[in-house]
């Protein structure tokens, strides 16, 4: 299905275009946010991604990398935006977040009504939320998650890990500050 | 590609991950907008309000027809009828339709395009009145409207079972360019977004012209298919503040409108909120943002307001001012 709609793109299709891009906007977002805080700079990373990914279709000669291919894109957008904000003062915010619960059982689900699950997403430094989001929204593995940020195998792994037992200590115990 | 789940965690994140795709109102018109970037290059060089098209059927007697070319019509008539609609359009917001028109006695009728949002269907239709000038305004005389398949609407004045889209209003004013005239048909129903198409059938018309009512009978069938595009909204798109020892307030942001919902914890005197001057909405100059309905429960305790602008001209903040019984009054601060 992603390769008829890629070659209707290739050929002027905008309208299967925008279904591609409806497909993996989720997982567009997240990336986004994940470096970026501010809605504007969102906003702006994902119009330009969008925009210059179409320009430049025609280019991408494997159909089944599109959404990697674009996600790349997506992330030196991001980086740019972000680099040219770094220039000014940044404060470091610390966040104490406190878990209600005592143990783990079910309780990704009560996480979910009485805690902000993205609030434990953000908890995380930008490396591990940028694994977690590639891991866990646009299920790519490991590899293919190490080719995307350019990082070798062994990095991702320890950053999916030591992301993973963060979110759990934080929802089986409770307490945790973190350096923005 | 798909991973598969180490551990219970990792399922239960897999789980949660697969269910969190909703993603915020301004992502969605970042999308849009750098369509539209893209649009204008491809076919439509000359204008930039350009938006998806989709499929729509006029079915006559003498067959059905698609339009392959895209008329030039619509590079600036927008009948559409309420602020929040107009201002969705400027941006893009829009669904043009591709069609011909569709001919009897020597009136031709289409959808011009459609403006679909929660709670609202806007379908702008265009006449073509062949050897016919100065035309002051057409109206609808015998119509029905269905929606998939059951009769919801017949003629303007008849009231129908059907609670849904019953609420249609014809907009009286038509335009008049490139010797087409042009007028709005507006659904409110809360359910609008349960719809899968709409069908118009047109059986007469009044034309008037000249101080003359011409009645003109024919044949005119027009399909709307809503399938093909979703409606976005946004809860609590503004932040509040307010005095929460009285009240909790609530809103949704559409593309066309805007909802609140006020919930006093004491009952509030209906004689005097019910005032028109004792609720205003105020943007950031103080000027007043009409509202287009103002619903109050039957509890004495809750409001519900609605207004005809949304994510693409309300402004970032906005003051509700509410005067709830004889002495007192509170303000609700709306702000992005």
């Amino acid at each position: 299905m992603q390769e008829e709609l890629l070659t209707k793109a290739k050929n002027g299709d905008i309208k299967a275009y925008e279904e591609l891009i409806d497909n993996i906007k989720n997982v567009l977002y997240r990336l986004a946010r994940a470096r970026l805080d501010n809605e504007d700079d969102i906003y702006d990373a994902i119009n330009e991604t969008i925009f210059y990914a179409y320009k430049h279709l025609k280019k991408l000669k494997h159909n089944e990398y599109f959404q990697t291919w674009i996600i790349k894109i997506l992330i030196n957008e991001c980086n740019k935006i972000y680099n040219k904000n770094s220039k000014q003062l940044k404060l470091i915010e610390k966040i104490q977040i406190v878990s209600y619960y005592e143990n783990y059982d079910n309780s990704l689900r009560e996480v979910e009504d009485k805690m902000d699950f993205k609030k434990l997403l953000e908890t995380l430094n930008y490396d591990e939320r940028m694994v977690f989001i590639l891991y866990f929204y646009a299920e790519y593995d490991t590899t293919e998650i190490s080719k995307i940020l350019n990082e070798n195998i062994s990095n991702v792994k320890s950053r999916l890990k030591r992301g993973k037992e963060k979110i759990y200590k934080m929802i089986s115990k409770g307490g945790v500050e973190y350096d923005k | 590609m798909i991973n598969k789940a180490n551990d219970d965690f990792e399922k239960e994140l897999f789980e949660f991950a697969k269910n969190d795709n909703e993603v915020p109102l301004y992502v969605n018109k970042a999308i849009n907008e750098a369509i539209n970037r893209i649009k204008p290059n491809k076919l439509f060089s000359k204008f930039k309000r350009v938006a998806i098209i989709i499929l729509s059927l006029g079915i006559v007697s003498t067959g059905v027809v698609f339009a392959k070319e895209i008329v030039d019509f619509f590079k600036t008539i927008f009948t559409n009828s309420t602020p929040g609609i107009e201002a969705a359009v400027e941006n893009g917001y829009i669904q043009n339709i591709d069609m011909d028109f569709v001919y009897d006695n020597d009136i031709g009728i289409k959808v011009n395009n459609i403006v679909r949002d929660n709670g609202i269907l806007d379908i702008s239709l265009v006449f073509d009145c062949i050897n016919m000038n100065n035309i002051d305004n057409i109206e609808l005389v015998d119509f029905e409207v269905l929606e998939n398949n059951n009769i919801v609407k017949i003629n303007e004045e008849e009231k129908n079972t059907n609670k849904d889209l019953n609420s249609l209003e014809i907009i009286n004013d038509i335009e008049f360019k490139d010797n087409k005239y042009y007028k709005s048909l507006l659904f409110k129903t809360d359910s609008i977004e349960k719809y899968k198409n709409v069908e118009i059938k047109i059986s007469s018309i009044d034309i008037y012209q000249n101080n003359e009512i011409i009645r003109i009978q024919g044949n005119w069938n027009i399909i709307v298919d809503l399938n093909l595009y979703k409606t976005i909204t946004e809860n609590n798109y503004y932040k509040t503040e307010y005095d929460s020892n009285l009240l909790e307030v609530s809103n949704t942001i559409n593309i066309t409108n805007l909802v609140i919902d006020i919930n006093f914890k004491n009952q509030f005197d209906i004689s005097v909120i019910s005032e028109s001057e004792n609720i205003k909405l105020l943007d950031e100059n103080n000027k007043e943002i009409k509202n287009t309905s103002i619903f109050f429960y039957e509890d004495n305790n809750s409001i519900n307001l609605k207004y005809d602008y949304g994510i693409y001209n309300l402004p970032n903040n906005l003051t509700l001012y509410i005067k709830y019984n004889k002495e007192k009054d509170t303000y609700i601060k709306l702000y992005k």
